[in-house]
């Protein structure tokens, strides 16, 4: 007879996060930043790829930019796991940069921990070649020698097994740039196509960078459905931790801005439109935040910042008929990244989906709404998911409970919008101050909490397209958790 | 002892669809790929006079591949794959109007989404920048869902060329888990010039003929396509009389860690994931009857695979049947392992594996598989077990068993 997994029913420690953002690159920045209203947002070029190679002897390095972007830029420099070479760092993508610098940064607990792949880097070589007998550990100028030790695996995953440590991540947009400048190449006399923006073109590239440049070797794939993938690929390495397939994940999301479809160029038509409509306050924006998971009762040892207590997903009902085309139209679709044609649901089905998903998330944890100290979402405020998003907070848990969004901070990244919610919920939970509530509690003298000391938090991300997603969080110290694994709605 | 897998947590196939280039419904393609019919050819789609090979595989289908659809809408190509396979696995399967939609999902692997509307976009002088329908795979699952009122959960997801098999696995934890009564799941990709040139910039495109195995082969040729399977519970699909094509009976994913483009040399995920999907299965190497290899016709995979494969189940002292349909189809990257374990499912249902039709000398690093020689070859199909890699080093493995009732 077929055999089944072991599942772990107890919360799944987090123990470590990383991000990358225009706030900066880590988690109690964007914090900070986020409580003090912070819009970082700059004016600079966004190259189309890394990489650049010359199209024709009259071509320009910077002709395939976008010129004077204004939007929520990474300025900081990326801090790469060490190991990865120069000739590397050259051309990797944005994407898989930002990724990469947000799980180095997640990695990284103590300044002697360092990320070491478990297996030698080799430097890109063509397809069909083996790749080298020798390679040295890329980043060190020279090969390490001999009789040194080997780096020590990072903190949070020392003791796992890298076949047995997953990555799960998430993003929208994933290799469009480079897509972009192969598709500029087409045809004749068009320029030649630099062999690394192949791989790199597509979705689940910075994903399996993580796997290639960390060493780990478990279940991979990359999440591209729509506007909750961040969190969505949190939930999903919580469900493979859970069910043992896993005793560590690496999850979390990323987006870039690109010279392929850039936000409206400072102080142009479509950007004051935009401003005078009052729309969308949110600029664009491009970040990463990745998390690791590590399983309870597994080989790697890590303080816990914080817990997943549960996950849960819930689906907007309405549209055709069961069996029969309801029409909808991909052409007449909205341009929005990560939405979906045809029969959007309304504002308030919307939020009902996002309140169903909070309940679920909180019925299959076993706790109640009042032990909720703060909810992060991720949409702007602005836009109808973004008060879907608040809506449902608020028929879920009240309209005073504190509410984080980061988009104003970090700019409308896509796939990274959902991860950087969860390392805001994961950080707000390490404050011992709360966050303001929103608005202002109208009760100067609240009775005192009897769960105030183990506060939980809720995450929620909501699809326009109908769906939501929803993680429970508890603090450092685990609390016990009632239902198995895997329920929704 | 392991617990036994209640019927809830068992997944079936009750349906099938496909969008290919060697036919757009199920008996069609399986004729043509148990006839030795090979679909690769001159490319149409775009100008390929630039580039140094000019062939690939194309849905031969107008309602699906004109630039615009029957009601004058620029619907992406792979949109209109995605909705058409579909609904044929829909259909096939009965599953609606007699389940609960919002326990039916949508799990769909790609490795380009709907990027290559950009071209046709291009072409047409649309300003991509702002009409961005050409990067939106979300599209894949939502327009489907939304065509037949599919109110389950639903993923895209990417893994590289092992999409397909990837969607396969997490549309089974989506069903073992309770999410979901039934999931449609499989993989799309539509062809694109872009993907044409970045497999020429790898030196990875074959100039006449994709021969899997074979000791001349010199690559391979993009391909397009969707291959959709309805899974189930068995616990759902009996309950309401379904008749079960095959089970799944097992899945595993894994990362070789390795490089972006090259396969392991060893194949470590390839390895780990044979082991591991048929140790969930509850099943040995001996009890295969038929491999369906990943087999792109390059030099270096086809030689990886096969070292692996010989050593696995040469180890066990088994020797599977095995073939790859890539010889006939091209590489339809997210839809190629889809398009495969339907392969998988039929020839378990009609007891005949599709061959090696354009394998003409075996190349002496392949000699230990039994690899099956001309157009097909009857034989019952207990098990059937499918190998996916896909560029990064994402690995996922497939195993598929007849009805146990």
């Amino acid at each position: 007879m077929p055999t089944q997994d072991t599942t772990r029913t107890s919360p799944v420690p987090v123990t470590g996060v990383g991000v990358v953002s225009a706030a900066g690159t880590s988690v109690a920045a964007l914090y900070e930043a986020l409580l003090a209203g912070a819009r970082p947002v700059t004016v600079r070029d966004v190259p189309l790829v890394a990489g650049a190679i010359p199209a024709g002897p009259n071509w320009r390095p910077d002709q395939d930019s976008a010129h004077a972007v204004e939007a929520a830029h990474v300025t900081a420099p990326l801090t790469l796991p060490p190991h990865i070479d120069a000739r590397a760092r050259r051309t990797i993508g944005r994407d898989t940069g930002l990724l990469l610098s947000a799980a180095q940064a997640a990695l990284t607990t103590t300044p002697a921990a360092t990320a070491t792949p478990a297996t030698p880097v080799t430097p890109a070589a063509e397809p069909d070649q083996a790749p080298p007998a020798t390679s040295s550990r890329a980043g060190a100028a020279e090969p390490v020698p001999a009789s040194s030790p080997p780096p020590a695996p990072p903190v949070p995953l020392r003791g796992a097994d890298p076949a047995r440590i997953g990555v799960f991540a998430g993003t929208l947009h994933a290799g469009r740039s480079e897509y972009v400048a192969i598709h500029n190449r087409a045809g004749a006399d068009a320029g030649p196509v630099n062999p690394v923006w192949g791989p790199q073109s597509s979705y689940n590239a910075p994903g399996a960078a993580l796997s290639i440049h960390l060493g780990l070797r478990g279940p991979n794939l990359t999440l591209t459905s729509g506007a909750a993938v961040g969190l969505d690929a949190i939930a999903l390495g919580v469900q493979h931790v859970r069910t043992g397939r896993c005793d560590a994940v690496i999850a979390g999301g990323v987006d870039s801005l690109s010279a392929a479809c850039p936000p409206p160029a400072a102080g142009g038509a479509a950007a004051d439109a935009t401003a005078a409509s009052g729309l969308a306050e949110a600029p664009a924006g491009e970040g990463a935040a990745v998390v690791v998971l590590t399983a309870p009762d597994g080989p790697a040892h890590a303080p816990a910042l914080a817990h997943v207590c549960a996950t849960a997903r819930a689906y907007a009902a309405g549209g055709g008929a069961a069996g029969e085309p309801s029409g909808g139209r991909a052409d007449t679709g909205p341009a929005n990244t990560g939405a979906g044609a045809g029969a959007v649901p309304d504002a308030p089905d919307l939020a009902e989906v996002g309140a169903e998903a909070a309940r679920a998330a909180l019925r299959d944890a076993g706790r109640a709404a009042h032990e909720v100290a703060v909810a992060v979402t991720t949409a702007d405020p602005h836009t109808p998911t973004g008060a879907a998003e608040r809506a449902a907070i608020a028929a879920v848990f009240g309209p005073a409970l504190p509410h984080l969004t980061a988009a104003g901070t970090t700019g409308t990244t896509g796939g990274a919008d959902g991860a950087l919610a969860f390392a805001l919920a994961v950080e707000a939970l390490t404050r011992t101050t709360p966050p303001p509530p929103t608005p202002p509690d109208p009760d100067p003298n609240p009775d005192p909490d009897p769960n105030s000391a183990a506060p939980l938090a809720l995450c929620l991300s909501l699809d326009p397209d109908g769906a939501a997603t929803a993680l429970l969080l508890s603090g450092p110290t685990p609390t016990p958790t009632i239902t198995p694994t895997g329920a929704t709605r | 002892m392991a617990p036994a897998v209640v019927e809830s947590e068992r997944v079936v196939v009750t349906g099938l669809g496909v969008v290919s280039p060697l036919g757009c419904d199920v008996d069609r393609f399986w004729h043509a790929v148990t006839s030795g019919t090979v679909a690769t050819g001159p490319v149409t789609r775009f100008a390929a006079d630039a580039y140094p090979t000019h062939l690939a595989a194309e849905v031969a289908a107008p309602h699906l591949t004109a630039p615009y659809a029957d009601d004058g809408t620029l619907t992406p190509r792979s949109l209109r794959y995605a909705e058409h396979a579909v609904r044929d696995a829909l259909d096939a399967s009965k599953v609606l109007p007699a389940t609960d939609p919002r326990r039916v999902g949508l799990v769909i692997g790609t490795v380009m989404g709907t990027r290559p509307h950009l071209e046709e976009l291009r072409r047409r002088g649309a300003d991509t920048a702002t009409d961005r329908r050409w990067d939106a795979p979300a599209l894949l699952a939502s327009w489907p869902a939304e065509r037949f009122g599919l109110r389950g959960p639903r993923h895209v997801l990417a893994a590289g060329c092992a999409g397909g098999n990837t969607a396969i696995g997490l549309a089974a934890d989506l069903i073992a888990s309770g999410q979901a009564d039934c999931v449609l799941a499989g993989g799309v990709d539509e062809l694109a010039e872009a993907v044409f040139q970045l497999f020429t910039t790898l030196r990875a495109v074959e100039p006449e003929v994709v021969r899997p195995f074979d000791r001349d082969r010199r690559g391979t040729m993009p391909s397009e396509g969707a291959g959709i399977l309805t899974l189930e519970s068995l616990a759902h699909a009996r309950a309401r009389g379904a008749t079960v094509i095959a089970e799944l009976r097992g899945h595993a994913m894994a990362a070789d860690a390795h490089h972006m483009t090259a396969p392991h040399p060893a194949g470590d995920a390839l390895l780990r994931c044979m082991d591991e999907s048929l140790r969930r299965a509850g099943l040995t190497p001996g009890d295969v009857d038929y491999v369906s290899a990943h087999g792109t016709g390059t030099p270096v995979n086809d030689a990886t695979e096969a070292a692996c494969l010989a050593g696995y189940f040469g180890a066990a002292g088994a020797r599977p049947a095995t073939s790859s349909i890539k010889g006939m189809l091209g590489h339809a990257q997210g839809a190629a392992s889809a398009l495969e374990a339907v392969a998988c499912v039929l020839a378990i249902a009609r007891g005949r594996v599709p061959g090696n039709p354009t394998l003409r000398t075996v190349d002496d690093r392949c000699r230990d598989l039994d690899l099956v020689r001309g157009p097909a070859r009857d034989l019952p199909v207990r098990v059937a077990l499918s190998n996916a890699f896909g560029f990064g080093g994402n690995t996922a493995t497939v195993v598929f068993g007849a009805p146990t009732d």
